[in-house]
């Protein structure tokens, strides 16, 4: 009897009628869920970030690389024209020594800064031969850490340079190789023009 | 949609109307039982990773289901019954052999909602005294006494209601 009574209410609990879920729901969930798996995978890639380590660029690629990364290298200045900036360091470094001379003159003091002026028209040559003529007294400011970095970038850009021309006579006008040698030359003017106005 | 989210879709899609038609049973109503499905499976998903398969993966939802289901009837004030711990007296319920899943679905949803959760963790999902106690957070004397109460409002109800 017992038991029967118990099946009576099995039966009918077997039988209570199920519902269907609003499709909204999963909506609702997904707007609540995903913002935070989107912050949570930001915070791991963020967490599992390493610094890059700089890796040595083969010279064969150099000529490639410059071309893609001229427009994103430091810029100091921006550039239309290598010799216009030539010949504003050129410019500077005449005013520089004269202002030099002057207040050399008007302390009663000498010095033999008169030899060290360049033309405006001094070529990038008598650019840096002036500069290693002025560091090679021994001046403070060619042991700054601006100058020197400014100088490494100097020296670094002559090796590209070098490497370029070689690649050009191996492939003549390439156009590539003629963008990078150009962008090149474009940086080491605005170098230049830097070192001459520290100096 | 990614991995993740296909995956959660699937899980979702496996369980989501045996969990809503838990919380529709608790609740008495579509959009109640729509915002606790929706919080209990933000719920489920957030803490997945602490599922310690101590019990089905089913078994573990619907816990979580059923706290997201009484913490939503918390939210509602719902009248519930005074619970007291007297033990009730010893009387046969006898069902009525006419009685079908209509009209026990009809008398569920007149009852109160302390006597309804209680009614349906036990005699329909199938938890312990024990389990819906703790479920309820209720003492196991008044889950028996609540389960026995529920069950002759029950039958007032379906006699009303049959005949």
């Amino acid at each position: 009897m017992d038991h029967e009574n118990v099946q009576i209410l099995k039966k009918a609990i077997n039988e209570l009628p199920t519902h269907v879920a609003p499709e909204r729901v999963w909506a609702g969930i997904q707007s609540e869920i995903v913002p935070e798996q989107n912050r949570g995978a930001f915070e791991k890639a963020l967490r599992d970030y390493k610094e890059p380590v700089k890796s040595p660029v083969s010279w064969e690629k150099l000529a490639l690389r410059t071309a893609e990364a001229g427009s994103s290298r430091k810029k100091i200045f921006s550039l239309s024209n290598t010799g216009y900036w030539l010949s504003g360091v050129a410019a500077a470094l005449v005013i520089g020594v004269c202002v030099g001379v002057y207040l050399s003159t008007k302390n009663g003091t000498k010095y033999e800064t008169q030899d060290m002026a360049m033309s405006p028209e001094a070529s990038e040559e008598e650019a840096m031969r002036f500069i290693e003529r002025f560091c090679k007294g021994g001046n403070v400011i060619c042991t700054s850490t601006a100058f020197l970095e400014l100088k490494a970038e100097l020296d670094e850009s002559t090796e590209e340079l070098k490497e370029i021309s070689k690649q050009l006579s191996v492939f003549q006008n390439d156009p590539t190789l003629l963008q990078a040698k150009s962008t090149i030359e474009k940086y080491r003017a605005t170098v230049l023009k830097e070192i001459t106005l520290m100096i | 949609m990614n991995r993740e989210q296909h995956a959660q879709r699937l899980l979702y899609d496996r369980y989501k109307d045996a969990m809503y038609t838990i919380l529709f049973r608790m609740l008495d109503d579509e959009d109640d039982a729509a915002d606790a499905l929706q919080e209990a499976f933000v719920e489920v998903f957030r803490s997945l990773e602490k599922y310690r398969r101590l019990s089905s993966l089913g078994a573990w939802i619907k816990v979580i289901v059923i706290r997201a289901g009484l913490a939503q009837q918390r939210t509602k004030k719902l009248d519930f019954e005074p619970i007291t711990d007297r033990l009730p007296e010893e009387q046969s319920l006898v069902w009525d052999e006419n009685m079908t899943g209509e009209y026990l679905h009809a008398a569920i949803r007149q009852l109160s909602p302390g006597y309804r959760n209680v009614f349906l963790l036990i005699e329909v999902e199938g938890y312990s005294h024990k389990e819906a106690a703790g479920l309820l957070q209720i003492t196991e004397g008044t889950s028996k006494s609540q389960l026995f109460n529920a069950k002759k409002i029950l039958q007032q109800k379906l006699k009303k209601l049959m005949y």
